[in-house]
C-alpha cells in the first residue's frame, strides 16, 4: 500500500530487517518481544541496558546482532580494576618509530557488549557513557570518532549488589531502553537443548550478514525522518508531565528522555511498516524506555508505567 | 499506589456560573417588579430561562468562532462597556419615545443585571466567570434586601449554596491546571445532582419564614421593642420598649390590647370607597308616557333597601371616570387604616351585596334567623364564639388574626370568611355585638374604637376538600340566585356555559369560571363601565374585558348565577402580602386596599371566598409537606384515570426507550452518518474516515463496549473485532476490518495529503462493527 506524503519503509528494507529479526529469534528462542525492542533500540540509535541474571543469552544476542548487521563485535568484562583507557584506548610509545601510537579500545566497534557495567568504577563508567553519548573519544586531547552505528549493550545483574557501583540516574538516562530477557519457556528450553545435541552452534563464526554496509545507517536515517503528528507529540509531552508529578516516581522523564522516547516510537512505527507514528507506538515502547530512567521504587515498574498510560487520554483527532 | 483524585470538569465551573447569573437575574426581576405591583414568578422564570438559553448559545458561538474575545483585559472591558452602553441606550430611547422611564435605582439594577448576562456569555474565560459571580453576588444581596416577598430571601440561600459549589469547582480547576493527574477518576455525574436536590428538599421542608428571618435579629443591638434591649444601642432601632408599649406615644402600630380608646376625625368608610373608585354616576330616571317597554333601557329600580336600623348603602358598578386617586404610590395615604397580625393574604369583609340590577349591587335585608353567639373562656380571654350551624368538613385548621384598628370610621368588624370567634380585651358584654349582615359582626356604637385590637378566629376553606363534597353548591338564598332573562344575561350565560363544558357540576365548574375570568380579562383600575350601558357586567365580559376589581367580582357572581349557583358580592379590605413588614411581623392595610370579591354558597350557612381578580389570592390553610405531596400525587392519579390513553402511550414509549433506546439512538446516528457519506465523490476523504471512526466509537460505547481513554480508536476497533471473532461462530470479514483499521490510523495520525481510498472501504465498516455483532460480543464476554 503506497501513500503519498508518508515516510513509509520500502519492502526491501522491511525484508532485510525481517531477516535480522529471524536470525535473532533463532538465537534467542521465545523472546520475540525482546528481539523487537532490541531492533527498535538499534534503529533509534540508542543504547541498550540489559538487566538480568547471568546465562540468559545476552552475549549470544549481542554477537548475533553484530553478525546480522555485518558489523564488528567487541566485548568488555567490567571489573573494579578496569581503567578508562581499557575502554577508550591509549597511546603507546613505539620505540621503532619513536612516536606515540594510539591503540584503539573496545569502543571502536559496531556492537560493544559491556558485561556487568555496574562492577566498573564510576570513572570507567563515565568513560564508556561519554563514548556512548558523544560517539567519540578523546585521548590526550585528540578526538577519535566512533562508528556511525556504534551500539552498546550493557548488562548488569540486579541481584548482586556486593562490590558494585550502581549507575546513577543521570548516567542511566543515557541509555535508550532497559530490557529484561527473562527465562525462556519450557518448550523453548527443550528446543534449545535439542539443538545443542551434536555440538551444532546456534550461530557459527561464518554466519552471513543480512544487511549490507551502510544499510543500517540508511535505516536509522529513515527512522529519524518518520513524521510525528502534532497530536502525538502533545501526547508525549502530557505523558512526560504525568511522570513528573507522580508520587512513586523519583525522577520524571527528562527532555533527553522524551527525545529518545519519540525516536523509539518512530522506530517502532517504521518496523511496523508505517510511515507515521501513532499513540500505540508510544505506548508499546513506553515500558523499556521509561524503566531505565524513572527511578521507580519497588518492583512494580510495569504497573506504575501502565497506570501512567491509562491516566492520559490519547489524541483522537488529527 | 497511583494518586487518585476525583475531578470536576472545568465546564462545571462555567455551568455553575450560568446558574448563579440566572439566580441573580431572577432576584433582580422579583425585586424590580415587586415595587410596581403583583407579578407572575413563572413568567419571570420562563423569561430568565429563555435569556439564559440565548446567552449560552451566544457564548458557545463566541467560544468556537472567536475564542480570543474576552481573553484579554481590554477585550473584557470593551465587552462590558458595550453591554452597559446598550442598556443605557435602550432606556434613553424608551424615555424619548414614551416620556416615561424607571426609577434611577431600578435602572442601575437593570444595568448590573445586563452586565451579569454579558459576563456570563464570556464565562468560558476564568476572569469573566469571577467578575460575573462577583456582580451577581451583589445583585442577589441587594435584591433580596429590597424585595417585598418573603420567599425572595430563599434566593440568598440558594445562591450561597451554589456559590460554595462554584468555589470548590474553581479550586479543583486551578489544581488540575497546575498538576497533571497521574490517574483520573471522574466523579459520576449523578453526584452533581445530589447537592441541588438536597437544597430543593431543604427549601421545601424548611420554608423561609418571617420567624427565621427575625431570628437573625439577635445579631443586631436594639433599643427595645422586641423583648430585649442593649444599653449601647441608640434610640430608634427598635423604637424602645416604652414606645412600643404605648406609654410614650400610643400611636405605635404594635397590636397590643392595652391602649386607651381615642376618637378621631378621619373620613368615613364609604368615603374611602369613593376615594378609591370615584363617585358613582347619578343617573337620570326618565319616565316614559307613551312607549313600548324597552327591556334594554328601562330598569325597574324598585328593590327594597335593607330595613335594618343602620341601613347599608348600595354599590354602583358605574363610577365617575378619571384616574383613581390612590393608584399612584405618591397619591396613596401613607397611614394605615388597620394593621393585621397573622398569615396573609386575607380578605376582611365589611359588607356583602345580594341583588344586582345590572348596574348596582344592593344588600339584602338581614334575615330573621342568625347564628347564635356565646361566650367561651379560653385561658385568660373571653371569646365571643359564633355557633357552627350546619356542620361542613371543608375547612382547614383555624386561623387567628389580630386586627389593630387605626382609623376606620365604621362599626363593622372586618371579618375573614367563616368568622368563628371574636375577642376584644376588656369587652365581654353580650349586647356589645350584633349581626350587621350574615357573617359580619358590628359593635354597638358608631365606630370601632381606634387603636384597639380585635382578635378574630376564622376557618379558611380547604379547596382540596370541595371536590368530593356531596350535595354541595345547591340551594342558597333566592336573592343570590337571581339571574336576568334579557339578551345580555343570555349572552353571559352562553359564555359561562362554554367555559365549563365537560366539567362536572360543583367546585370544578366554579373554579373554571374564576380561572377564565382571571385569564381573559385585564385588571385596569382606571377603566370604567359605560354610563349609558344597561349591563356593566355584560359589557365587561363580552366587550371590554378590562376593568377594576369590582367588575371582576361582579362578573364572577353573575356568571356563577347563570349556571345556577348562589353567589354574592363582598367588599372590604385585602391585606396584601406585599405590604407585610417582616421585622414587625404585621401587614398594613391602606385606603388603597379596598377590594371586592365574590362568594359562592356551598351548604347552608357556608360561603366560599372566590378571588377572580388577577394579582389577588385567597388564604389557604397551612399544609404540611406530606399533605401537599399527597395531594399532588392524588391529582396526578386522578388525571391519569381520566386520561388513560396518553399515559399508556407514554408508558409504552418509556418502556420502548428503556429497552431499545440505545438501539434507536444508534439507528438515528447511523442515518445521520449515511447522509454524510452520500455527499462524497466515490472516494473516502479524511473527513469521512474520521466521521466513520467517531460513529463507530459512539456505537461501541452504546453497545456496552466503551473505548478506554488511553486506547486509540483504531486499536479499540481492532480489539473489539478480535472479541467478536473469538466469540461468534459466523465468519467475520477480517480483511475488511484490518483494512479499515489501517485507514483509520492513517486518517487519525498520518500526515495530510495521503491518498484517498475507495469509499466502499469505509462505508462497509459499520457492517463489520454492526450493532448486533457488538451487542453479542458484549453479552458473551461479560
Amino acid at each position: 500500500m503506497t501513500m503519498t506524503g508518508t515516510a513509509e519503509p520500502t519492502p526491501t528494507a522491511l525484508d532485510r530487517i525481517d531477516g535480522v529479526r529471524r536470525h535473532l529469534n533463532t538465537v534467542l528462542k521465545g523472546k520475540s518481544d525482546v528481539v523487537e525492542h532490541v531492533l527498535v533500540c538499534l534503529l533509534a540509535r540508542g543504547h541498550l541496558l540489559l538487566e538480568d541474571r547471568p546465562g540468559l543469552g545476552k552475549t549470544t544476542l549481542a554477537k548475533a546482532l553484530a553478525a546480522s548487521i555485518g558489523g564488528s563485535f567487541m566485548r568488555v568484562q567490567c571489573t573494579p580494576d578496569l581503567l578508562p583507557s581499557d575502554i577508550t584506548g591509549f597511546n603507546i610509545f613505539n620505540q621503532r618509530t619513536r612516536e606515540f601510537e594510539f591503540r584503539r579500545g573496545p569502543v571502536f566497534t559496531d556492537i560493544l557488549l559491556a558485561d556487568e557495567i555496574n562492577r566498573a568504577t564510576p570513572r570507567t563508567q563515565s568513560a564508556l557513557l561519554e563514548a556512548m553519548a558523544e560517539r567519540q573519544v578523546t585521548v590526550d586531547a585528540e578526538r577519535f570518532g566512533l562508528s556511525d552505528t556504534f551500539f552498546v549493550i550493557a548488562t548488569q545483574n540486579p541481584h548482586e549488589q556486593h562490590g558494585t557501583y550502581p549507575l546513577p540516574e543521570a548516567q542511566l538516562d543515557r541509555f535508550a531502553m532497559k530490557l529484561e530477557v527473562g527465562y525462556p519457556l519450557a518448550e523453548d528450553e527443550r528446543a534449545m537443548l535439542a539443538a545443542a545435541v551434536g555440538g551444532a552452534d546456534r550461530l557459527g563464526p561464518g554466519a552471513a550478514a543480512v544487511l549490507d554496509p551502510g544499510d543500517l545507517a540508511a535505516m536509522q536515517d529513515a527512522v529519524a525522518a518518520t513524521p510525528v503528528a502534532a497530536g502525538v507529540q502533545d501526547y508525549l509531552v502530557r505523558l512526560a508531565h504525568a511522570t513528573r508529578g507522580h508520587r512513586e516516581i523519583a525522577l520524571g522523564v527528562s527532555p533527553r528522555g522524551l527525545l529518545i522516547w519519540q525516536r523509539a516510537a518512530q522506530a517502532h512505527a517504521w518496523l511496523d511498516g508505517r510511515g507515521f507514528v501513532t499513540p500505540d507506538d508510544v505506548q508499546r515502547v513506553a515500558v523499556p524506555v521509561l524503566a531505565v530512567r524513572l527511578g521507580i521504587d519497588g518492583s512494580d515498574e510495569g504497573g506504575v508505567i501502565a497506570g501512567i498510560l491509562e491516566g492520559v487520554e490519547v489524541p483522537i483527532r488529527p | 499506589m497511583p494518586a487518585e483524585r476525583s475531578s470536576i470538569p472545568a465546564a462545571g465551573t462555567r455551568w455553575l456560573t450560568m446558574v448563579l447569573a440566572g439566580l441573580a437575574c431572577i432576584a433582580v426581576e422579583v425585586a424590580v417588579r415587586g415595587m410596581h405591583g403583583p407579578f407572575d414568578i413563572r413568567g419571570i422564570a420562563a423569561a430568565t430561562a429563555a435569556i439564559g438559553g440565548i446567552a449560552i448559545a451566544v457564548g458557545e458561538l463566541l467560544r468556537r468562532r472567536w475564542p480570543t474575545l474576552g481573553a484579554t483585559p481590554r477585550g473584557r472591558a470593551t465587552w462590558v462597556c458595550a453591554a452597559v452602553a446598550i442598556a443605557v441606550a435602550v432606556e434613553a430611547v424608551i424615555r424619548l419615545l414614551f416620556g416615561d422611564g424607571i426609577l434611577l435605582d431600578t435602572f442601575l439594577l437593570i444595568v448590573l443585571r445586563d452586565l451579569v448576562i454579558a459576563l456570563a456569555v464570556l464565562s468560558h474565560h476564568a476572569a469573566a466567570r469571577q467578575a460575573c459571580v462577583g456582580v451577581a453576588t451583589f445583585l442577589v444581596v441587594f435584591a433580596s434586601a429590597s424585595a417585598h416577598a418573603i420567599w425572595a430571601q430563599g434566593f440568598v440561600i440558594a445562591f450561597a449554596t451554589i456559590g460554595v459549589c462554584w468555589l470548590v469547582a474553581g479550586h479543583w480547576e486551578t489544581i488540575e491546571q497546575r498538576i497533571e493527574a497521574s490517574s483520573r477518576t471522574a466523579l459520576p455525574r449523578r453526584w452533581l445532582l445530589a447537592l441541588p436536590l438536597a437544597l430543593l428538599g431543604l427549601l421545601l421542608v424548611v420554608p423561609v419564614s418571617a420567624r427565621q428571618i427575625r431570628q437573625a435579629d439577635g445579631f443586631m443591638p436594639t433599643s427595645g421593642g422586641q423583648g430585649r434591649s442593649a444599653a449601647a444601642a441608640t434610640a430608634g432601632v427598635g423604637d424602645g420598649d416604652a414606645l412600643v408599649a404605648g406609654l410614650d406615644n400610643i400611636r405605635s402600630f404594635a397590636p397590643l390590647d392595652n391602649a386607651p380608646f381615642m376618637t378621631s376625625h378621619e373620613s368615613s368608610l364609604y368615603d374611602i370607597f369613593d376615594d378609591m373608585y370615584n363617585e358613582p354616576v347619578q343617573r337620570k330616571k326618565t319616565e316614559r308616557t307613551i312607549s313600548l317597554a324597552n327591556q334594554d333601557t328601562i330598569r325597574n329600580d324598585d328593590h327594597s333597601i335593607a330595613t335594618s336600623r343602620r341601613p347599608g348603602r348600595e354599590f354602583s358598578t358605574v363610577r365617575q371616570p378619571g384616574r383613581s386617586s390612590s393608584r399612584r404610590i405618591a397619591d396613596l395615604e401613607s397611614r394605615a387604616l388597620l394593621q393585621v397580625k397573622g398569615r396573609v393574604p386575607l380578605h376582611l369583609k365589611l359588607e356583602s351585596f345580594d341583588r344586582f340590577d345590572g348596574v348596582s349591587w344592593h344588600p339584602e335585608e338581614l334575615p330573621s334567623w342568625q347564628a347564635g353567639l356565646s361566650w367561651q373562656k379560653v385561658g385568660s380571654r373571653r371569646w365571643l364564639r359564633v355557633a357552627d350551624g350546619v356542620l361542613c368538613d371543608i375547612y382547614g385548621p383555624p386561623e387567628s388574626h389580630a386586627l389593630r384598628i387605626i382609623r376606620l370610621k365604621s362599626n363593622r368588624i372586618p371579618s375573614p370568611n367563616r368568622l368563628a370567634a371574636v375577642h376584644i380585651d376588656h369587652v365581654d358584654r353580650a349586647d356589645f355585638f350584633e349581626w350587621a349582615q350574615p357573617g359580619i359582626l358590628r359593635v354597638d356604637r358608631d365606630t370601632l374604637p381606634e387603636l384597639v385590637t380585635v382578635n378574630v378566629q376564622s376557618q379558611p376553606v380547604d379547596t382540596w376538600r370541595l371536590l368530593g363534597l356531596p350535595g354541595a353548591f345547591s340551594g342558597g338564598p333566592a336573592a343570590c340566585r337571581e339571574f336576568g332573562e334579557d339578551r345580555h344575561a343570555q349572552a353571559v350565560k352562553m359564555l359561562a356555559e362554554s367555559w365549563v363544558a365537560g366539567l362536572p357540576r360543583g367546585w370544578p365548574q366554579i373554579e373554571r369560571v374564576v380561572e377564565r375570568i382571571r385569564e381573559t380579562c385585564t385588571l385596569d383600575p382606571d377603566a370604567r363601565a359605560g354610563a349609558d350601558r344597561p349591563d356593566s357586567v355584560a359589557e365587561f365580559l363580552l366587550e371590554t374585558r378590562r376593568g377594576p376589581d369590582y367588575l371582576f367580582a361582579s362578573a364572577a357572581v353573575v356568571a356563577l348565577r347563570s349556571l345556577g349557583y348562589a353567589a354574592r358580592l363582598a367588599s372590604g379590605f385585602y391585606a396584601h402580602p406585599q405590604r407585610h413588614d417582616v421585622r414587625a411581623d404585621h401587614t398594613a392595610v391602606l385606603p388603597g386596599d379596598v377590594h371586592f370579591w365574590a362568594e359562592v354558597h356551598a351548604v347552608p350557612g357556608h360561603w366560599i371566598t372566590l378571588e377572580p381578580t388577577p394579582g389577588y389570592t385567597v388564604l389557604v390553610p397551612s399544609r404540611g409537606i406530606v399533605a401537599r405531596a399527597t395531594h399532588a400525587v392524588l391529582l396526578a392519579l386522578g388525571w391519569l384515570v381520566r386520561h388513560p390513553l396518553a399515559p399508556t402511550a407514554l408508558g409504552l414509549l418509556v418502556l420502548l426507550g428503556l429497552r431499545h433506546g440505545k438501539y434507536l439512538v444508534d439507528l438515528a446516528d447511523e442515518a445521520v452518518w449515511r447522509l454524510a457519506t452520500m455527499r462524497g465523490d466515490g472516494t473516502a476523504s479524511r473527513a469521512l474516515v474520521l466521521d466513520t471512526v467517531a460513529f463507530l466509537d459512539r456505537r461501541c460505547a452504546r453497545a456496552g463496549l466503551p473505548r478506554p481513554r488511553h486506547v486509540t480508536p483504531a486499536r479499540w476497533l481492532d480489539i473489539v473485532h478480535g472479541r467478536m471473532s473469538a466469540t461468534m461462530t459466523a465468519a467475520m470479514p477480517a480483511a475488511h476490518a484490518r483494512a479499515f483499521v489501517r485507514i483509520a490510523a492513517v486518517a487519525l495520525y498520518g500526515p495530510p495529503g495521503a491518498a484517498r481510498h475507495p469509499a466502499s472501504s469505509v462505508t462497509t465498516a459499520p457492517a463489520v462493527w454492526s450493532w448486533r455483532h457488538l451487542s453479542s460480543a458484549r453479552r458473551l464476554t461479560a
